[in-house]
C-alpha cells in the first residue's frame, strides 16, 4: 500500500510538473520564404443589435450613453476584436519587445484600444486623457494582478506585464462600464481582428498548424492552417453566441 | 513610492509553484498528491500530516459544533475566543464579559447553560444585554457551548501550539479545511471569508498585487479586521498568532516575505498637513467612492464589486472602528500607498509623493470620531421657542448632541449580527407640551420610496430572493417611563406595552408623516440622514400631561434598506434614560 501510494504521488508530481512547465520554448530567429495566413472572422447568424449603457456619473466626460465594446460587429459581418493566434509553433521569426511602448488611453471614459495584443516583457504606457479619477484594476493569473488609482493629475503610468498570458481583464471600479483586455504572447504569430473582421500575419514558416481565435464573449474557436513557402493561407471563420 | 518595503531580499515567484519546498509541513504538497492522486483510495499510509490538513470540521465532534455555534450566535459581542471583546461588546449598557474564565470556575456550568438558553437577569437600571438563545440552542448545545469556553479558558496554557492544528480548530469553521474560504459558516457571513490560497491579502505592506508579509498577518489577528466575523484572536498569545501566521502564510500562492516589513515613520501631522490633506483627498478624488464627507456615500459606491462579484462597500473614513486595515497614520498612508488587493480600493503610491501619501492619511484620521459608549443620561434642554420640524434648521445646532451606540439586533429571531449602522447623534428638545428628537446617522445610500434598488448585500438566510427591492431606510424611537425601582423592559418585545410609546419614521413617506399624534420630517446630505421625531408630552400610559422631574429613556432603531436591514434586522441601542428639566 505503501509504494503504491508512494508512487501515484511522484507519478501526479511528475505530472503536473510537466503541466507547470507546460509554455513550451519558443525559439526566434530569420524565416526565409515564409508564407502569410490572412482571412476573416464573420458572424454567423443576424448581427446582434450594439448593446447600449447609461452613463451614470461624470457626465460632462463621459456623455450619456455608451456602447458596449464587448462585441462589435461590422456591416458586412465581420467581427472586430478577435484574437487570432498559432498555438503550436516553436520556431520562426523572433519575439521582439517593440521599440516604442503600445498606448492605452482612457479617453472619454473609454478604453482604447479595448484589446491590446503584446509580446510578453512588454511596457506599456497607461494614459489618463479625461481630466478626472480613473483606476486601471486588472485580473491576472500569470502575472500579478494590481490596482492603479490614476487621477486627473497623472497623465501617465507605465506597467510592464512580464509573462505570457491570455486574457487580462482591465476594468474601472469608478466607471463599471469601462473594460478591455490585454493579451501577452509568448511567441510573434498573433493578429487582432479589425472592424471588418479581417487579420493577418505574415513570415510564418511553411507547415501545418493548429490557429486559434478568441472573442471575449463568443469563446474559443480552433481550426487548422497550412501554409506554402511564400503562399498565403486564407482562412474564412465563423463565430456564434455560444 | 513604497511607503515601506521588505527588509530581505525578496525570493523569485516562479520556481516555488508546485515543488512544497517552501513549505516545511509539506501542505501544498499535500494539496497535490490528494488533489491528483484518484486512484488512492486510502491516506492511512500517508504521512500524518496528510491527515491533519484534511480533516474536516466533524460535526460529531462535540466541540467542533459548539465552535460554529459559538462563532454563529455569540461572536458579535463576545468575541471569537470569548474573551468579552467582540466588535460590540460594549454597545449595550452591561458588556459583555470575558466568558472563559465564568465557564472555567462555574462547578457544572448549569448557571451559564440557563444565561444561554432564557438570557441572563437585567440588574436593577439595566436591560437584559443577554438575549435568550433557547429558540435556537438545545440544552445539550448549551452545555457543549460552556465547555468549549472552559477550554479556551485553560487552552492558553496547556494546547500546544501548532500552527496546522490551531488553523483547524480555530479558523477552517469559516476559512475552510484547506483554506479556501469555503468552511460551513462561509455562505452565511457578509463579508465572506478569505480564500487564503489565492493572492488577494488585502492588508499588506507589500506593493499591490505582491503577498503579505507574514508579520501583516500576524497583525491581522491580532487586531482582527474591524466589525466582521474576523475578530480578535489575540487572546491565542503572541506564539500562537506567530504559528498560525506561519501556516496561513504557507497556503498562498504569493509568496509571503517572512521578514517583518520595515515600516517608515510618519511625520506628526499638524493642522496644515491635515489642510494639505484635504485638498488632496478632493484632487485625487476620494470622494467618488468616499464620499465628500468620508461617510463612504460617494457616488460609485452602490456598484463596486469585490474580484469575487460582490458588492464591496467603501468605508466610512469616519468611523474608524469599522476600517479593517488599522487606523493609525501609518496603516492609513499604507493602506492608500499600496490599496487593499482584490477590492476597488487602488493604490495611489505611483501617483503620490511620500509627503502627500502623509498628509492624506492625517487627513483621513482626522475625520476618524471616537466611537461613543452608552452614555449615562441625555441632556434635555427646554426651548424659549417653538421646535422647528426642519432638522437643518438652525436651532438644532444650539443642543449638545450626545453620542449614542447601536448594535445587533440578537433579541429576537432573525437574530442580526451586523447592522450597517452602529452610531446615532441624538438631540432633544423640549417646548410647553411637546417633545422632540433631532436624530442623525450615517447611511451611505438615500432609499427613496419610488425607486427600487438592487441590495449591496444579502445575507443567506433572507427569504427574499436576489434582485431589485423596495427596502426603504427607517427609524423607531422608543420612549418608556423609567420605574422607580427594578430592571428595565427587555430591549425587544412588549411593544406598546402600557410603559412605552413608539415614534416611527420610514424614507418610504414621500412627506413628513403623522406619527403617534405628531410629526416626523427628514432630509439627506452626504451620507447622514437628519431626522426630526416629535410627539406631545404626554405619559404614555396615562395619557397625563409629564411632569419637569419626569424619569423616561428612550432606545433607537436604525434600518439601512439597501443593505438588506427590515424587520428584526436591524440595529438597536440601550435604554438611555433622561430627566425632563424642573424649573
Amino acid at each position: 500500500m505503501r509504494t503504491s501510494t508512494l508512487t501515484v504521488t511522484l507519478t501526479a508530481l511528475a505530472a503536473f510538473l510537466a503541466l507547470g512547465t507546460g509554455a513550451h520554448a519558443y525559439d526566434g530567429g530569420p524565416v526565409a520564404d515564409g508564407g502569410t495566413i490572412s482571412g476573416t472572422v464573420v458572424f454567423d447568424g443576424a448581427a446582434p443589435a450594439p448593446e447600449k449603457i447609461a452613463v451614470t456619473k461624470d457626465k460632462p466626460v463621459c456623455g450619456e450613453e455608451k456602447v458596449s465594446p464587448a462585441l462589435a460587429v461590422g456591416a458586412d459581418g465581420g467581427i472586430a476584436n478577435v484574437v487570432v493566434r498559432l498555438t503550436n509553433i516553436s520556431k520562426g521569426k523572433p519575439l521582439e519587445v517593440p521599440a516604442s511602448n503600445p498606448v492605452f488611453d482612457q479617453k472619454g471614459c473609454e478604453y482604447t484600444p479595448h484589446v491590446l495584443l503584446f509580446p510578453a516583457g512588454t511596457t506599456i504606457d497607461i494614459l489618463n486623457s479625461d481630466g478626472i479619477l480613473h483606476n486601471v484594476h486588472t485580473t491576472s493569473e500569470a502575472n500579478t494582478s494590481f490596482n492603479q488609482a490614476q487621477p486627473k493629475f497623472k497623465k501617465k503610468l507605465q506597467k510592464t506585464i512580464e509573462k505570457p498570458e491570455m486574457g487580462i481583464k482591465v476594468v474601472c471600479d469608478a466607471h463599471g462600464w469601462m473594460s478591455a483586455w490585454w493579451i501577452s504572447q509568448d511567441h510573434p504569430y498573433y493578429a487582432l481582428t479589425d472592424a471588418k473582421g479581417a487579420f493577418s500575419m505574415g513570415d510564418v514558416p511553411a507547415g501545418d498548424y493548429d490557429i486559434e481565435f478568441w472573442h471575449e464573449t463568443l469563446g474559443k474557436h480552433m481550426d487548422k492552417v497550412s501554409v506554402t513557402a511564400g503562399g498565403t493561407a486564407t482562412l474564412t471563420v465563423k463565430m456564434a453566441k455560444k | 513610492m513604497q511607503l515601506v518595503h521588505g527588509a530581505s531580499h525578496r525570493k523569485g515567484v516562479v520556481p516555488r509553484v508546485v515543488l512544497g519546498t517552501r513549505f516545511p509541513d509539506g501542505f501544498r504538497t499535500a494539496v497535490l498528491a490528494l488533489a491528483l492522486a484518484t486512484t488512492t483510495t486510502t491516506t492511512a499510509c500517508a504521512p500524518s500530516w496528510v491527515a491533519t490538513a484534511f480533516e474536516r470540521v466533524r460535526p460529531a465532534s462535540r466541540q467542533a459544533e459548539a465552535w460554529l455555534l459559538f462563532q454563529r450566535h455569540c461572536r458579535s459581542c463576545h468575541g471569537n475566543l470569548g474573551a468579552g471583546d467582540g466588535p460590540y461588546a460594549a454597545t449595550f449598557r452591561t458588556p459583555a464579559p470575558d466568558l472563559r474564565p465564568l465557564a472555567a470556575a462555574a462547578a457544572d456550568g448549569q448557571t451559564l447553560v440557563e444565561h444561554i438558553l432564557r438570557g441572563s437577569p437585567p440588574e436593577d437600571g439595566a436591560e437584559n444585554a443577554m438575549p435568550a438563545f433557547g429558540d435556537v440552542l438545545s440544552d445539550r448545545q448549551a452545555r457543549a457551548i460552556v465547555a468549549l469556553l472552559a477550554h479556551l479558558g485553560r487552552e492558553l496554557q496547556a494546547e500546544d501550539s501548532d500552527g496546522a492544528r490551531l488553523f483547524r480548530a480555530r479558523c477552517a469553521s469559516c476559512h475552510g479545511p484547506s483554506g479556501e474560504g469555503d468552511g460551513p459558516l462561509a455562505a452565511e457571513l457578509i463579508p465572506r471569508p478569505r480564500d487564503l490560497t489565492r493572492s488577494w491579502y488585502r492588508f499588506r505592506s507589500s506593493p499591490s498585487g505582491e503577498g503579505p508579509h507574514i508579520a501583516d498577518l500576524s497583525a491581522s489577528l491580532e487586531r482582527g479586521l474591524g466589525v466582521t466575523a474576523m475578530g480578535r484572536f489575540g487572546a491565542l498569545g503572541h506564539d500562537r498568532i506567530e504559528q498560525l501566521a506561519a501556516f496561513v502564510g504557507a497556503l498562498t500562492t504569493l509568496d509571503p516575505d517572512p521578514e517583518q516589513a520595515t515600516g517608515a515613520v510618519p511625520p506628526a501631522g499638524g493642522e496644515e498637513e491635515i489642510a494639505r490633506g484635504r485638498v488632496l483627498y478632493d484632487e485625487a478624488r476620494c470622494w467618488q467612492c468616499h464620499g465628500v464627507d468620508g461617510r463612504g456615500d460617494g457616488p460609485s459606491g452602490r456598484e463596486l464589486r469585490d474580484d469575487g462579484g460582490r458588492a464591496s462597500l467603501p468605508a466610512n473614513l469616519r468611523r474608524p472602528w469599522r476600517l479593517k486595515g488599522g487606523v493609525d497614520v501609518a496603516s492609513l498612508a499604507r493602506t492608500i500607498g499600496n490599496g487593499l488587493n482584490g477590492t476597488p480600493m487602488p493604490s495611489y503610491g505611483e501617483v503620490l509623493e511620500t509627503d502627500d501619501l502623509w498628509a492624506l492619511a492625517h487627513y483621513v484620521r482626522s475625520l476618524g470620531e471616537a466611537r461613543p459608549v452608552v452614555p449615562i443620561v441625555l441632556p434635555v434642554r427646554r426651548s424659549t421657542r417653538r421646535l422647528p420640524r426642519d432638522p437643518n434648521d438652525r436651532y438644532w445646532t444650539t443642543l449638545d448632541p450626545t453620542s449614542i451606540p447601536l448594535g445587533p439586533q440578537s433579541f429576537v429571531a432573525p437574530r442580526w449580527h451586523r447592522p450597517a449602522i452602529d452610531v446615532a447623534e441624538v438631540r432633544v428638545g423640549w417646548f410647553a407640551d411637546e417633545l422632540a428628537f433631532h436624530l442623525a446617522w450615517d447611511d451611505p445610500f438615500e432609499d427613496r420610496a419610488s425607486e427600487d434598488v438592487a441590495l449591496v448585500a444579502q445575507s443567506v438566510d433572507d427569504p427574499r430572493r436576489p434582485g431589485r427591492w423596495r427596502l426603504p431606510d427607517q427609524a423607531s424611537l422608543r420612549l418608556i417611563r423609567v420605574p422607580e425601582e427594578g430592571p428595565l423592559p427587555p430591549l425587544e418585545g412588549h411593544e406598546d406595552g402600557p410603559l412605552q410609546a413608539r415614534l416611527r419614521w420610514s424614507s418610504e413617506a414621500q412627506q413628513p408623516s403623522e406619527v403617534d399624534g405628531c410629526c416626523a420630517s427628514a432630509s439627506f446630505d452626504n451620507g447622514r440622514w437628519q431626522l426630526v421625531l416629535a410627539r406631545s408630552r404626554v405619559a404614555p400610559e396615562t395619557r397625563q400631561l409629564l411632569r419637569p422631574g419626569a424619569r423616561l429613556a428612550l432606545s433607537l432603531q436604525l434600518w439601512e434598506g439597501s443593505q438588506g436591514e427590515h424587520g428584526p434586522r436591524h440595529a438597536i441601542s440601550s435604554w438611555i434614560p433622561f430627566t425632563l428639566p424642573e424649573g
